[in-house]
């Protein structure tokens, strides 16, 4: 039976997209000075843009083009080719507004 | 020396490759993917394929010849560690293979090729699907 998640937080970085589970946000914060940028994680410039937000996840500040919090869903587990790749840090992938997204564990990104 | 299992044949850029044909489970269509943050250039992306996610691995980089093309098609592989999408320009169908079945190399994904093979279309490198699905999840 798939695994159901209550809260997503839902990430656009420039063409790319990724999950967090909401349980895993310690707080929204607006200022990106000492942040990551996630759209290094996908190879962009990691200058992150004007207006960015943040995610304080633990010690891990993330930040992102724009995000939506979105409600329980279903998560779809990593393919096993995928599911050791960087430290097991991907939990699974969801599907959301017809498009999939990967739920993704912060302090490991 | 014949190979007495079936293969299936099909083109990604200029070069041909084989699968086992009972590891080749269908040729899908790639739709639109998602990137996976911290990806190697091989892993294209993944997608929804009947209520499960794939991985799309692009041969082309995956062996060093980059092509800068948009794959639309994909042959489906199955093997007992998962799944993985190859992508291909052109599925040339299941053919039986002749010539030798070595590693083309000791290093690299060459370790997980074979011949050189002939088929009906011309020479292939038969992909070794067990080997190369734990290649590509420790290179993920």
């Amino acid at each position: 039976m798939a695994q159901l998640i209550d809260g997503l937080v839902l990430c656009h970085v420039g063409d790319h997209r990724l999950a967090v589970r909401a349980q895993d946000v310690d707080a929204f914060e607006h200022d990106p000075l000492g942040a990551t940028y996630v759209g290094e994680r996908f190879g962009d410039d990691p200058t992150p843009p004007e207006g960015v937000r943040v995610l304080r996840c633990g010690a891990q500040r993330l930040a992102v083009d724009r995000l939506d919090v979105h409600g329980g869903v279903a998560l779809l587990p990593a393919p096993p080719l995928l599911s050791s790749a960087f430290g097991g840090g991907i939990l699974g992938f969801v599907e959301v507004r017809q498009l999939l997204w990967p739920v993704v564990i912060p302090e490991r990104l | 020396m014949a190979d007495s299992h079936g293969h299936l044949v099909f083109a990604c850029g200029f070069s041909l490759y084989a699968v086992p044909a009972d590891t080749a489970s269908e040729v899908v269509t790639v739709p639109s993917l998602t990137r996976v943050p911290g990806a190697p250039a091989h892993l294209l992306g993944v997608f929804a394929h009947r209520g499960e996610v794939l991985p799309v691995v692009d041969l082309t980089r995956l062996t060093g010849h980059a092509l800068d093309a948009d794959f639309r098609r994909a042959v489906l592989v199955r093997t007992p560690k998962g799944a993985v999408a190859l992508t291909a320009t052109r599925v040339l169908g299941v053919s039986t293979l002749e010539g030798t079945f070595d590693r083309l190399g000791d290093t690299g994904v060459q370790q997980h090729l074979r011949g050189p093979a002939r088929s009906p279309h011309g020479e292939v490198a038969v992909i070794d699907t067990q080997t190369l699905v734990d290649f590509l999840a420790h290179a993920a």
